[in-house]
């Protein structure tokens, strides 16, 4: 087999400090922290695994979010609603306080709370243009979807959220 | 002013997010210097951004340790990666995971029989299959020769779960020094189907999974004592469905 030393070395070496984010991409898919667990887990180990495909210089991050999103939508998504009824858990995501005012550590914790009450595939869409940085154009590749699939997953997100969240939150 | 404009909830969204290729930029733009209903639109529509940074930014200090997930101190075992998948497995089964990350590990340790017994089972037509007309005695003999070899017994009566898959023939091959079963079929309107076996090296059981692989559908399993494949160029729903077959009778 081909032993692309360089491709191993970037993910061996990348994939500690993208964790993280990671982490909270397959808490976004799955709705569950402890497959959100598991789902990580799976990314890494099948990421150590494929590493001779990763082409260096590229963006490590996003290829393990494409591992995660196809390993979640081809392989675990179906386990997992087997054996939680399809129920995401959505309550027993809390987030730590990192602001000095009480106001906008609430406000964190709501709007984490809504985003994640959304629909699964718009609450993908939110985190890759909103928190990932991804354009529409991105993101649609990355989902393998139409770009006006993403663009309508957005805007119905971005409906619910202003409905959901009061005037007061909102910044211009 | 409280002049009517069409733009959609989508443009309008495309338009906060600096997204002008999917736009018309110019003419919203334009609406908003004397649209009092457009811009209150807009407003509804304006996410806090600031709130959602603080928030997802604040969800990255809940993930876990990465080598707490990994269950080994990775950097040590990425030289050797062989090393590293086996103690990774050990290691997260003594944590008891579950069946969820058990199945997963599964998988990906499957991954490299799976592609050969892909690659294979695509050079597979019709006609391979379409000549062999062995007897019963013929098939229960040659059955009994290829499962000897993993410790097993296949009798023709357990391969017989639908009536638009035909067994045709077994073969005895070898994957990395082990044996590996390749049962072949024939689906009703002529596509090769194989079913092929492995001796498990653990006692992990993973459910039914379903793939495309080299063009064809492919589902795989593990009772724990055997892992299974079932490959051919048919639907997912009959892959699925010939497969749930099988592991419920073998």
């Amino acid at each position: 087999m081909f032993f692309n030393k360089s491709a191993r070395k970037e993910v061996e070496d990348g994939i500690k400090p993208i964790f993280p984010r990671l982490w909270r991409y397959c808490l976004v898919l799955t709705g569950n922290k402890d497959w959100a667990d598991d789902l990580a887990q799976a990314v890494c180990l099948k990421a150590l695994e494929k590493a001779d495909q990763y082409k260096p210089g590229t963006k490590l991050d996003r290829w393990l979010f494409t591992i995660a999103h196809n390993s979640w939508i081809n392989e675990l998504r179906k386990n997992a609603v087997r054996t939680s009824g399809g129920i995401a858990n959505v309550d027993e995501i809390d987030i730590p306080d990192t602001k000095p005012d009480p106001e906008s550590n609430i406000l964190a914790s709501e709007v984490l709370k809504e985003v994640m009450a959304l629909p699964e595939a718009q609450r993908v869409a939110v985190i890759l243009v909103y928190i990932e940085g991804y354009s529409y154009q991105e993101a649609a590749d990355a989902l393998e979807i139409p770009i006006g699939t993403i663009m309508s997953r957005l805007s119905a997100a971005r409906t619910k959220l202003a409905n959901k969240l009061n005037d007061e939150s909102q910044i211009a | 002013m409280t002049k009517q404009h069409n733009f959609t909830d989508e443009q309008l969204v495309a338009f906060l997010d600096g997204e002008f290729d999917h736009t018309p930029a110019d003419e919203i733009k334009a609406a908003l210097a004397h649209s009092d209903v457009l811009n209150a639109r807009l407003k509804q529509l304006t996410l806090n951004k600031s709130a959602m940074s603080d928030a997802f930014g604040a969800l990255n200090q809940t993930a876990p340790n990465y080598e707490d997930i990994m269950g080994v101190d990775v950097a040590k075992n990425a030289i050797d990666y062989g090393s590293f998948m086996k103690i990774a497995a050990v290691a997260l089964i003594a944590l008891g995971v579950g069946f969820f990350a058990s199945s997963i590990i599964k998988q990906d340790k499957l991954d490299g029989w799976h592609e050969y017994v892909a690659a294979y089972q695509a050079l597979y037509a019709t006609d391979t299959l379409a000549h062999v007309n062995n007897d019963d005695l013929m098939i229960e003999n040659e059955l009994k020769r290829v499962s000897a070899k993993l410790d097993a017994e296949i009798s023709i009566a357990d391969l017989q779960i639908d009536e638009n898959l035909t067994y045709k023939r077994g073969q005895l091959l070898e994957y990395q020094g082990r044996p590996l079963v390749q049962l072949a079929f024939l689906s009703s309107d002529g596509k090769p189907v194989a079913l092929c076996i492995m001796k498990s090296q653990s006692s992990l059981v993973a459910n039914l999974n379903t793939r495309e692989i080299e063009r064809m559908q492919s589902a795989y399993w593990s009772d724990g004592n055997f892992d299974y494949m079932l490959i051919g160029p048919v639907s997912e729903s009959m892959i699925e469905e010939f497969a749930t077959a099988f592991s419920q009778r073998l």
